[in-house]
């Protein structure tokens, strides 16, 4: 089964596959067990050491050719999932530049489900898209005198709730099949427990995306999870009792029905709603 | 004569950061995947060379790990645009002084054009078993990309550009490189990758992998 995902930059793509092998590994994925890694797992290797020192993994360069490719067992059945990694920053500027990423589009095109990522802590009105992002400004310039300018509309300034829209009117244009989609609100462990249901947060804080979905729900069947990779915010520190688990015991998932489960929640529910 | 420069770093991802000359949005997707890396250590880098036909010239480009930026695996790239003209017509041993690391992000004089540089000799740079290996795999009878394997990839950089400098005008746009720590096995954008690990399926083969690493002998054998 093959896998795309769909995110921008710093959603949690890496982190959740990083996590997820992790778990496969640590016989901690629920109802999948690991048969046999296919390809290199030297860049999650990597990214499972950078967990447990409690840091970030790190971001997926362009270039990169890094991808999930493993044969797992759910039951009897043996399933082949494949799920290329690719940089975020390949869809930002496919969304800026409204031309397609060749790759990505093939890869759609030969999708049996997706995965699009959204970061739960960043979807307010007047977040930004990345986490990470930071002024740079060439020296002498001067940031404050600039903010007073009015600024040409680009579509860099679309709000994440119509940028994901977007992505999703030309996903459609480029399957031409039904493709189950699972929603990953990553960082989910920073809105904390009161946030409800992730699908019920989806509706909230997106609506434009919500009322779409529900729109194409025959094309885009869907559903809405949260998920904490890391399991804490690594930044502020992880809450006490999280410090001495192992990354895989620390990463869950809250499924559709709000009860917490392991991360391989998202591939379950793709693998039983794929075509 | 002047080159144009543009500077690449992670703000609001990766992307242009400054520049002596605009990109429309379809040369910045082009540009980009040669001017991003991943690195595993904080003292490696590596060094680019492709043509880039939306642009009707040639990248030269130097990468290096940013540790000092808030995302994991941040990096900063230094690209100098070679026109047609300047890519057939010039002497390039001198370009590679020209790339620089910002240092403490200070960003200034990434703006502006650069003037060309006086020619370095570049020739004797190299390892005497590295440069032979590099000449081989450049000038290999097939169009099959090859790689080098090499202790240190960055010792390669000199002696990649002087045999860019050594073709003749019209046949440099044709070769492209890229030092790096793993070299990419299968679909590759470059001639000639110049690594100290294979990684990738198929990675086995040998056959276009020339080990200068080796003694001549062995080396012999595993070329093509």
């Amino acid at each position: 089964m093959r896998i795309v995902l769909l995110g921008e930059q710093a959603t949690g793509k890496s982190s959740l596959l990083v996590a997820l092998y992790g778990a496969l590994v640590n016989h901690r994925a629920g109802g999948l067990r690991l048969v046999r890694t296919v390809d290199e797992v030297e860049f999650l290797s990597r990214g499972l050491q950078a967990f447990g020192r409690r840091e970030s993994v790190q971001r997926t360069d362009l270039d990169s050719d890094a991808r999930l490719v493993v044969d797992v067992a759910r039951g009897d059945e043996i399933v082949s999932v494949e799920v290329p990694d690719r940089s975020g920053e390949l869809l930002k500027h496919m969304l800026d530049s409204r031309v397609w990423e060749p790759d990505l589009h093939r890869q759609i095109g030969v999708a049996a489900g997706a995965m699009l990522f959204l970061r739960a802590d960043l979807a307010i009105p007047g977040a930004g898209a990345d986490a990470f992002a930071e002024p740079l400004a060439p020296a002498g310039e001067e940031p404050a005198a600039a903010a007073d300018e009015a600024v040409a509309w680009t579509p860099a300034l679309m709000p994440a709730d119509a940028r994901t829209v977007d992505l999703l009117q030309a996903v459609l244009d480029a399957h031409a099949d039904r493709l189950p989609l699972a929603i990953i609100l990553s960082a989910w462990d920073r809105v904390g427990p009161t946030a409800g249901a992730p699908a019920a947060w989806l509706a909230q804080q997106m609506p434009l995306l919500e009322q779409f979905l529900g729109a194409h729900a025959g094309r885009l069947p869907h559903a809405v999870f949260g998920v904490s990779a890391q399991g804490g915010d690594f930044a502020v520190g992880l809450a006490d009792g999280l410090v001495e688990e192992d990354p895989w015991d620390r990463a869950f998932a809250v499924r559709p029905d709000e009860a917490r489960g392991p991360l391989s929640e998202p591939v379950l529910w793709l693998l039983d709603n794929a075509a | 004569m002047a080159v144009d420069q543009l500077l690449f770093g992670y703000r609001d991802g990766h992307e242009l950061i400054a520049g002596s000359r605009p990109l429309s949005a379809v040369q910045q997707r082009e540009l980009l995947p040669h001017i991003d890396a991943s690195f595993e250590a904080a003292d490696e880098r590596q060094l680019v060379g492709a043509a880039i036909p939306s642009l009707d010239g040639y990248l030269l480009a130097r990468i290096w790990p940013a540790p000092e930026r808030p995302r994991p695996g941040a990096v900063w790239a230094h690209a100098l645009l070679l026109s047609a003209e300047q890519l057939r017509f010039r002497r390039l041993g001198g370009l590679l002084e020209l790339l620089r690391r910002p240092v403490d992000e200070r960003l200034d004089g990434y703006g502006d054009t650069l003037p060309w540089p006086r020619d370095a000799d570049l020739a004797a740079a190299a390892p005497p078993p590295l440069a032979e290996a590099l000449t081989r795999a450049a000038h290999a009878g097939d169009p099959r990309p090859r790689v080098v394997l090499w202790h240190a990839a960055s010792e390669a950089e000199p002696a990649l550009l002087a045999l860019l400098d050594a073709f003749p005008g019209p046949a440099r746009s044709a070769f492209s490189f890229r030092t790096r720590e793993r070299a990419r096995f299968g679909a590759t954008a470059y001639r000639l990758q110049v690594a100290s690990v294979l990684s990738g399926q198929g990675a086995g083969a040998s056959d276009v992998v020339i080990d200068a690493r080796q003694p001549p002998s062995a080396s012999s054998r595993l070329a093509s």
